[in-house]
């Protein structure tokens, strides 16, 4: 029913780039913090060849999985330390993670949920 | 490993040189080589705007294609991609701890500050994201950025 757009504004998106194979714990640690979604893609980046890791030889996979993460600003915090600590992001190689912030942000909001929310604001 | 005993180091300038435009435009915008007209040998940086906002569609895998026709033809914009991406959300919650994904695509546009309420809107709608569990439009400002534009040359189908 096209009557209203229901926009959110107090939200941030997470944006988490990692080896692929690494989103699922990533995203899985970002779940138990309160996100409630995520979306993943495949990318391409930089990564290290060494002949010592075997036939393959990677260290680094050049590999990358990309998620974003749309979270409330008051969440934000939390979901983002989880999930640096998930993706061991302090490590060299690991993957890189930012937040940058949404002006504003629209989706399907059930009508019982908007009638609380709209009750809750008178 | 503490995270908080890492020493940071800024790889951006504090403050820009003296006779620098402001900080996060371009050197072309306001600088003394366009100021006076001067031409320079190497390609010059055309003037690009700041005045741009950048909308994020996320969008059920398959809608697309029908989305960035529909942005083109009928509010002009081509400045708009797309790609694949699985999602995980509130339709895909397994109480047993499994992940379940879903077939995405994202659709990425931008466009001038003063239609982007207007685009935020005809994406919201045009892609169905007023129907539950679809997904969800997000627009951010961007500091500065330059629209595509097509030659003029006949589209053939």
């Amino acid at each position: 029913m096209r009557d209203e757009i229901i926009v959110l504004t107090d939200v941030v998106l997470i944006t988490c780039i990692v080896q692929r194979g690494v989103a699922d714990v990533v995203i899985k640690a970002a779940q138990r913090a309160g996100a409630q979604g995520a979306t993943v893609f495949y990318a391409r980046g930089s990564g290290i060849r060494q002949r010592r890791m075997g036939v393959l030889g990677v260290t680094v996979n050049a590999e990358k999985e990309v998620v974003y993460i749309v979270a409330s600003t008051d969440q934000a915090d939390r979901i983002f330390e989880k999930m640096y600590l998930a993706g061991n992001l302090d490590t060299p190689g690991m993957g890189m993670i930012y937040m940058t912030p949404v002006e504003k942000m629209a989706t399907y909001v059930p009508p019982e949920i908007a009638a609380r929310l709209q009750e809750e604001n008178d | 490993m503490n995270i908080a005993s890492r020493r940071v180091r800024s790889l951006s300038p504090t403050s820009p040189p003296e006779g620098a435009p402001a900080r996060g435009v371009p050197a072309g915008i306001g600088g003394k080589a366009a100021q006076s007209g001067e031409k320079s040998d190497e390609v010059s940086l055309r003037d690009v705007r700041v005045n741009l906002k950048t909308i994020t569609c996320f969008c059920p895998a398959g809608r697309a294609q029908a989305v960035l026709d529909r942005l083109r033809k009928e509010k002009g914009i081509v400045s708009a991609s797309a790609h694949h991406a699985r999602g995980a959300g509130l339709a895909t919650r397994n109480t047993k701890g499994r992940l379940f994904f879903l077939e995405k695509e994202i659709v990425t546009a931008l466009v001038p500050a003063d239609k982007a309420d207007e685009i935020f809107e005809f994406l919201y709608f045009a892609a169905g994201i007023d129907e539950r569990h679809a997904g969800m439009v997000l627009m951010g400002g961007i500091l500065c950025g330059e629209l595509m534009t097509l030659p003029d040359l006949p589209d053939e189908q």
